[in-house]
């Protein structure tokens, strides 16, 4: 085949040269044969099939964090995408450039990310909590760099910033819960972290699917319902900030609730923090001060001695006592001292302008058993039950530790500590007709309060209503301070001095308190103030300081929560 | 262009298109497709990335076979062997291009650090695969021009450089195992088309170098090499592919573990839809499925290979070789792969792995060797039935 069939073609006949390249295709279609029957039909195939078990094993895996929400379904709390950045540092080729492009995108310091990369370990994290969308933006800058890494994370961000802080609490780096209500109902947000049954795909990395058998899927936990209202708690929080410095206070508490069914509305303390930071600020401002810290009362506490001769000593009610400043009592060495010299005062007069001697003088009538289980029934002395991270109970000692001045002094409110949050949980049981509720901070359908006891009779409880009325309405009322437009509110002041760690009570270290409720007609809401330490150059009376905070909140709290005004409901 | 008469001449010769490669074709690729259902299903099926639907990988296969064999049909019927030589040497043109393109940002598709794709009005596509094609046409054209009886050493030199061009913009990708298969392509088509023995020598020799260059400087070739010698030591890593297939190859035994039922396809088994199809093959035919695959591919070389010796002329022998070689070779690899007599490379299963591109250009492909077929010497028995 010398000449080519189209002429001008060249002479080359490649048959030959097809058939030496097609001899080792076939040869190798040969040895794939004889490969295909040794795996397949062999003893091969065989021991392969010990090899062809599927894998499964056990893994955890964090889930998107529940939402927080409050009352109305306002977010206060959530997790969102984000990414944590890391380095192995033997494998960077170019440290210099990566420590630049780091500084560059605002991530790390230079000398933090040269320190870091250069660091002689396999591992080092660059940055957490990098959002999602500055992610995406900054992405391709990583695209060609070996050895860097981003591990896609949770992040918890609060975006109220303060508000509520300390009762929401925060999420630790490592998605767990460490404080209030994160602490609190840390599994249930979490979600049920059980081990996850996984196939080892590919690569020896698990195969995550959800039910519907669909990748990659994200666990969320369950969101959780607070009894709070953002917009009350926003209020609370601001005008607790702002009583706090106006009086240059070292703190305060206070609590918004609902008598009737013990749900907490608002929950503010201070100091105060960030929970989108929450590290920069020292953990002693993380606690929630209305439960967290006790002290002793003063003359709130006078509520309780009052519903104590109500119920068992009616007759003290109408007598009169003369007020010269101070009463001695049978076996105690010192008089106890009155602010002030009231005179001749009625008992309600004595309620009215918290006179200390009037109302001792009644309560020397009462036998100390009677008062003690009086007091432990209004709920002194035990933990509230309301479930948040580190309740504390108080103190309230039995009557064989008493001393001669206890039943005297605990009338006052001396010789016994307690929490803001109980003492409106006493407050709640004279405004709800006699029952000591259980404090809700969740809200679960169906919301039916927790009666813990009957403590009073309502009768008993409208007569104390009406005298802790005249504290805010009567000529004398220390709690005058607390008026609130179209609204009659009941309430006592309070001005204890701090007990001193040495002995006795320092002259200048006061808890200046408010607690009322309203409307006084039909209590819907019991608000408690606590101020620790005001300035006592500023003021120092809690009718000066606590009770126009009061009086603020009740206005935008009935505003918020629509509680109708007398005269909008005549 | 086509003139009416030319073109009725045409028509009226479209009977002596080879059929049985039609036939042949169309067999592969329902198989393909049905494998490509069962090998995909479950991790589309899985994957929010591929919309959660088990139909995603089918369904754009199907579309490729559309398009392939529309091309195929429209390549078969209205153009003859003089067409495709004479525009060989644009399309291979335009192929360099394409491939110069898959750098150019918004045009280039980067996807995993890997320049494969380009991306022009909605349709996406690797220009490796019709460079491959175009290369095997215009080098078929180029020796078949040359007037001594052996390639002079100019044309071996421009071959060697038009090739390594194409071969290097492939390397760059990266995609080292294409851009050894173009060289390897190359080397058929001269050794094909005549190139005397002592460069024969010589041109093996650069080869070898290029290769080792290629090997040396790129790790993954290496650790691939090293774990094809030993798959058992490095489990977990590049070992575990081909462990993983042979697993899969073993539980297929005789006749397989039936039609969709794949275990090794659930998670283990990488790629199991594209560079390792063959092995769910494996998995659920079994022997019998496997060596009917490869049965069909050998009866394509043989038959195809005895279409090209008696072909009329130089370029149509060595254009016919050049794409059965292509597509058979191509096969041979990826299953050689699957069965572990070679080192992992990303050789598809031509018509039977996902992937559009390869579909399309092979299916094209087909369609040159119809076109060719017209121009076979009628034998006096077909002339009598016809």
């Amino acid at each position: 085949m010398v000449n080519g069939k189209s002429g001008t073609r060249r002479a080359f006949d490649p048959a030959g040269r097809m058939g030496i390249a097609a001899f080792v295709v076939v040869v190798g279609f040969a040895f794939l044969f004889i490969r295909l029957g040794y795996i397949q039909l062999g003893q091969y195939g065989g021991q392969l099939d010990r090899y062809s078990d599927r894998h499964w094993s056990s893994m955890y895996i964090q889930h998107q964090r529940g939402l927080i929400l409050d009352r109305a379904g306002r977010v206060m709390s959530a997790s969102v995408e984000g990414r944590s950045l890391y380095a192995h540092p033997q494998k960077i080729k170019d440290r210099n450039r990566l420590a630049v492009l780091l500084t560059r995108l605002g991530i790390l310091s230079l000398e933090e990310s040269m320190e870091r990369l250069s660091a002689p370990k396999p591992f080092v994290w660059l940055a957490h909590g990098i959002d999602i969308q500055q992610w995406n933006g900054i992405k391709k800058e990583f695209s060609g760099i070996e050895g860097v890494e981003a591990m896609p994370e949770w992040r918890r961000r609060y975006p109220l910033d303060k508000v509520g802080a300390n009762v929401i609490g925060f999420v630790g780096s490592d998605g767990r819960g460490l404080a209030g209500v994160e602490f609190m109902l840390d599994q249930e947000l979490a979600g049920d972290i059980e081990s996850l049954h996984v196939e080892i795909g590919d690569h020896g990395l698990p195969v995550i699917l959800d039910s519907q058998g669909h990748e990659n899927p994200v666990f969320r936990g369950r969101d959780v319902q607070l009894t709070l209202d953002a917009y009350v708690q926003e209020s609370v929080d601001h005008v607790l900030a702002e009583t706090v410095d106006a009086c240059e206070a070292k703190g305060g508490s206070i609590v918004v609730l609902n008598p009737r069914t013990g749900e907490i509305i608002a929950m503010g303390s201070e100091p105060s923090f960030d929970p989108n930071n929450f590290s920069d600020f020292p953990p002693a401002q993380y606690k929630n001060q209305a439960i967290n810290t006790v002290f002793e009362p003063g003359s709130t506490f006078k509520i309780v001695t009052l519903a104590a001769l109500a119920t068992d000593r009616r007759t003290a009610l109408s007598e009169n006592v003369i007020c010269n400043g101070s009463i001695s009592i049978p076996g105690v060495p010192k008089p106890i001292h009155c602010y002030a010299s009231h005179g001749p005062v009625t008992f309600r007069e004595a309620i009215e302008a918290s006179c200390n001697v009037g109302v001792i003088h009644a309560a020397l009538e009462l036998e100390p058993e009677q008062f003690y289980r009086m007091v432990q029934s209004f709920g002194f002395g035990i933990p509230t039950g309301v479930g948040l991270p580190g309740e504390e109970k108080g103190i309230l000692r039995k009557p064989y530790q008493w001393s001669g001045s206890t039943r005297a002094v605990m009338a006052i409110g001396q010789e016994i500590a307690v929490t803001n949050l109980q003492m409106a949980m006493a407050m709640s049981v004279i405004a709800n007709g006699g029952d000591l509720i259980k404090p809700q901070i969740v809200l679960k359908p169906p919301l039916k309060p927790q009666i813990v006891r009957n403590v009073i009779r309502p009768e008993i409880a409208a007569i104390a209503r009406d005298f802790l009325l005249s504290v805010v309405e009567g000529d004398m009322g220390t709690g005058k301070k607390a008026k609130v437009a179209g609204v009659r509110v009941g309430g006592k002041t309070g001005t204890a001095q701090i007990a001193d760690p040495r002995g006795g009570y320092a002259p200048d270290r006061f808890l200046s308190s408010f607690i009322g409720f309203l409307p006084a007609e039909s209590p819907q809401l019991v608000i408690s103030v606590w101020i620790h330490e005001p300035n006592p150059a500023i003021a120092h009376f809690g009718g000066d300081v606590a009770a126009p905070a009061f009086a603020k909140i009740a206005a935008s709290a009935m505003k918020f929560l629509n509680i109708p005004t007398a005269a909008a409901n005549p | 262009m086509i003139g009416l008469t030319t073109l009725r001449s045409r028509l009226d010769r479209i009977g002596d298109t080879d059929i049985r490669i039609a036939l042949w074709t169309a067999l592969v690729v329902c198989l393909g497709n049905i494998f490509v259902y069962s090998s995909s299903a479950l991790m589309a099926q899985r994957s929010e990335l591929y919309g959660y639907a088990s139909d995603y990988f089918v369904k754009k296969q199907i579309a490729a076979t559309i398009v392939g064999v529309l091309a195929c049909l429209f390549i078969a019927t209205c153009l003859s062997w003089k067409h495709i030589e004479r525009f060989s040497g644009i399309v291979l043109a335009g192929s360099i291009v394409s491939l110069v393109l898959v750098f150019v940002p918004g045009i280039g598709m980067p996807a995993a650090h890997v320049n494969r794709w380009i991306s022009i009005a909605g349709f996406s596509f690797q220009p490796a695969e019709p460079a491959k094609l175009a290369l095997v046409l215009y080098l078929a054209k180029f020796i078949a021009d040359r007037e001594s009886r052996w390639i002079g050493s100019h044309a071996v030199v421009k071959i060697l450089l038009l090739s390594s061009i194409v071969s290097f913009l492939i390397y760059k990708e990266p995609d080292f195992s294409t851009a050894v298969f173009v060289m390897l392509l190359t080397m058929l088509m001269l050794f094909m088309g005549g190139l005397s023995w002592t460069y024969i020598g010589s041109t093996a020799g650069v080869a070898v170098c290029i290769a080792a260059i290629g090997l040396a400087s790129k790790s993954y070739v290496l650790s691939r090499i090293q774990s094809y010698l030993k798959p058992w030591n490095d489990p977990g890593s590049h070992g575990f592919q081909i462990l993983q297939s042979y697993i899969a190859l073993g539980r297929g035994g005789t006749t397989g573990v039936g039609l969709g039922n794949s275990i090794q396809k659930t998670a283990l088994l990488p790629a199991p839809h594209t560079d390792f199809i063959y092995a769910v093959i494996g998995e659920e035919t079994g022997f019998v499925g496997t060596v009917c695959v490869a049965a069909l591919f050998l009866a394509f070389f043989v038959y195809g290979l005895r279409m090209a010796y008696r072909m009329p002329n130089l370029f149509l022998k060595l254009a016919t070789a050049g794409i059965v070689y292509a597509i058979s070779l191509q096969a041979l690899i990826n299953m050689a792969v699957v069965t572990g007599l070679m080192p992992v490379t990303g050789e598809p299963l031509p018509l039977i792995s996902v992937g559009g591109t390869s579909m399309v250009i092979t299916l094209m492909s087909i369609g040159c060797l119809m076109a060719f077929s017209r121009e076979l010497p009628q034998t006096a028995v077909e002339k009598g039935a016809g």
